[in-house]
């Protein structure tokens, strides 16, 4: 009977014990880099009457979080939280952004928050983080 | 597009207006570009593209049956529904109107 026998390089099984190991660390990495690429296009989006006040500060990112439901790894852009607005009263900061975003009978929305999340430019921000944290082991 | 998108929502059940409506209707839906987004280049040049539009649907009343006719319409047309993109409920007091954005996409080529 043929036989055949096949051993994988120790380097190979090294690299692929590395990543198996720093798997959390470098997608977390990855998720974290893209949701910071997108809060600051949030941030350069706003509306101009935005600018020097205190709901710039409202902006904020979530931790690093795991979803048991679909495995997945996960950071948001979010705005939340309370600012007190030129006529120094405390005010929500997400009821304030989501009538920009989509508007009112009253209003006119000044989309910002959406057009923040542009896919090509996070996907190459993952990409680059991607490539420096697992030290190119993954690049294609 | 808008000429699409009008002949489209033609006879639709509430009136429906570009960016604007200045009516009284008890229900309506107005609409409006918000955004494009490349999704093919070659050779420095944009190939196909998409464009999103936002629908906003106002009522009174349930707005429910608005929007799965809105969907079904703007889906048939070769629009794609974009929940990511569309809004939570929201209810204005001043007004008395409940109102819901819609965010649709259509790919479109250069």
């Amino acid at each position: 009977m043929a036989q055949f026998k096949l051993e994988l390089p120790d380097d190979i099984i090294k690299d692929i014990q590395k990543i198996d190991k720093n798997y959390e660390q470098i997608f977390g990495g990855m998720v974290k880099a893209g949701a910071e690429a997108a809060q600051s296009n949030v941030k350069s989006l706003v509306p101009a009457s935005w600018r020097g006040s205190e709901i710039m500060n409202c902006i904020h990112l979530t931790r690093v979080y795991r979803t048991p439901s679909d495995d997945g790894i996960n950071c948001k852009v979010n705005i939340s939280g309370y600012f007190y607005n030129k006529q120094g009263v405390l005010t929500p900061a997400p009821l304030v952004a989501n009538v920009f975003e989509y508007g009112s009978t009253k209003f006119t929305k000044h989309p910002f928050f959406r057009k923040a999340f542009k896919k090509g430019q996070i996907e190459s921000v993952m990409l680059q983080k991607q490539s420096e944290l697992s030290g190119g082991l993954l690049d294609e | 597009m808008n000429e699409l998108i009008e002949q489209t929502l033609n006879d639709f059940m509430v009136p429906v207006s570009f960016l604007y409506y200045d009516g009284n209707a008890p229900a309506y839906v107005t609409y409006q570009h918000t955004d494009s987004d490349s999704v093919l280049a070659a050779d420095d040049s944009i190939i196909n593209y998409v464009d999103y539009y936002d629908f906003d649907v106002f009522s009174k009343g349930n707005f429910f049956p608005i929007i799965e006719a809105l969907k079904e319409r703007l889906t048939a047309a070769g629009f794609m529904w974009q929940p990511s993109r569309s809004s939570a409920d929201i209810y204005e007091k001043e007004t008395k109107y409940y109102h819901k954005t819609l965010c649709f996409a259509i790919e479109r080529s250069n």
